[in-house]
């Protein structure tokens, strides 16, 4: 096989795995018994998020897909702790 | 030669973001998934980073893959220990800090 | 004789503090690899992730920067997870995955203070 199709079609691959493996956080979105097993959740798909861009980048040839993996990136850490301040406040307002 | 090795390492990636959202679905406590979510998909973008450096040879791609690994190695620590602060701080079945804090 | 006296120097001061930052850098990656792939062999064995406990951790460094390094450090070694922080900074509060790997932990820990003092 040429090389380089060889890469189009793992980073093809690769894409279908990560999108399948989306499911499981989902699942523990849904039935998560605390709101902190939800943050966590959603870190987990952001990540996959992650990988899915820097694979469509590889597939595509372009470097600009990792501009968007860095922001998406910064996102995950600074919602989970906008959610964290949210829970306190909320608690705080309840005693 | 170098694309089959950079295939291969993104193949194997793949798998390891696989096995991590298994785990998430199988451990039974909070801090458990949070290990999963810390240290298994940080290991899964390292190794799809080097993959891509390894296909293109060029400093505008490694200067941006540094700068996304660090975000991600320096500060989801930072963000799963915000989390694990808050899940002590509201449900007291978790176990406990020696101090009461109140302030995040 | 002539690294005795070239050693007071400024940048070969900032050259050696250099070098040792490298060094950390990368064996921060190898901590990576080596703990992503542990718990990605655990997960696979089918564990549950149920025998975990939680310890408190003192320590003596003396920079901030220091304390910040060592707690991502800590996350990152297999098995332990860093949860809280006392206020000066001096005792750290640890999750561990594994119960019976406590000696294991308490050693790579003295292992990451040792390298962190040499980096100033």
């Amino acid at each position: 096989m040429d090389p380089s199709t060889f890469l189009e079609y793992s980073a093809v691959g690769a894409i279908w795995i990560m999108t399948i493996s989306m499911v499981f956080p989902l699942i523990r979105l849904f039935r998560g018994p605390t709101l902190p097993d939800r943050v966590i959740a959603l870190d987990q798909i952001s990540i996959i998020i992650v990988c899915i861009i820097i694979c469509d980048s590889i597939y595509s040839k372009n470097t600009y897909g990792l501009d968007v993996a860095l922001v998406v990136s910064l996102l995950l850490v600074i919602g989970s702790m906008i959610i964290a301040r949210f829970l306190h406040k909320r608690r705080s307002e309840n005693d | 030669m170098i694309e089959y090795i950079s295939g291969i390492l993104i193949i194997l990636s793949a798998l390891i973001v696989l096995v991590a959202s298994i785990g998430i679905v199988r451990f039974n406590n909070l801090y458990g998934r949070m290990h999963v979510v810390t240290k298994v998909s940080s290991f899964a973008v390292l190794i799809l980073l080097i993959a891509l450096n390894l296909y293109s040879l060029s400093i505008v791609v490694l200067l941006k893959t540094v700068v996304i690994f660090h975000v991600l190695i320096f500060l989801s620590p930072i963000a799963a220990h915000v989390t694990a602060k808050v899940a002590q701080w509201l449900y007291s079945e978790l176990p406990k800090s020696d101090k009461k804090t109140k302030e995040l | 004789m002539f690294w005795q006296s070239i050693k007071k120097h400024y940048f070969v001061r900032l050259a050696v503090n250099v070098y040792y930052q490298a060094l950390l850098f990368l064996f921060f990656c190898y901590k990576i690899i080596e703990s992503g792939w542990a718990i990605a062999l655990l997960i696979l064995k089918g564990s549950k992730g149920d025998e975990g406990m939680v310890l408190t951790y003192h320590t003596n460094l003396e920079k901030p920067w220091q304390e910040l390094i060592l707690f991502n450090m800590i996350s990152m070694t297999p098995g332990s997870l860093a949860i809280d922080v006392s206020e000066d900074g001096r005792s750290f509060i640890i999750h561990l995955l594994n119960l019976h790997e406590r000696e294991q932990f308490y050693k790579d820990a003295a292992k990451f203070e040792a390298l962190l003092k040499k980096a100033i």
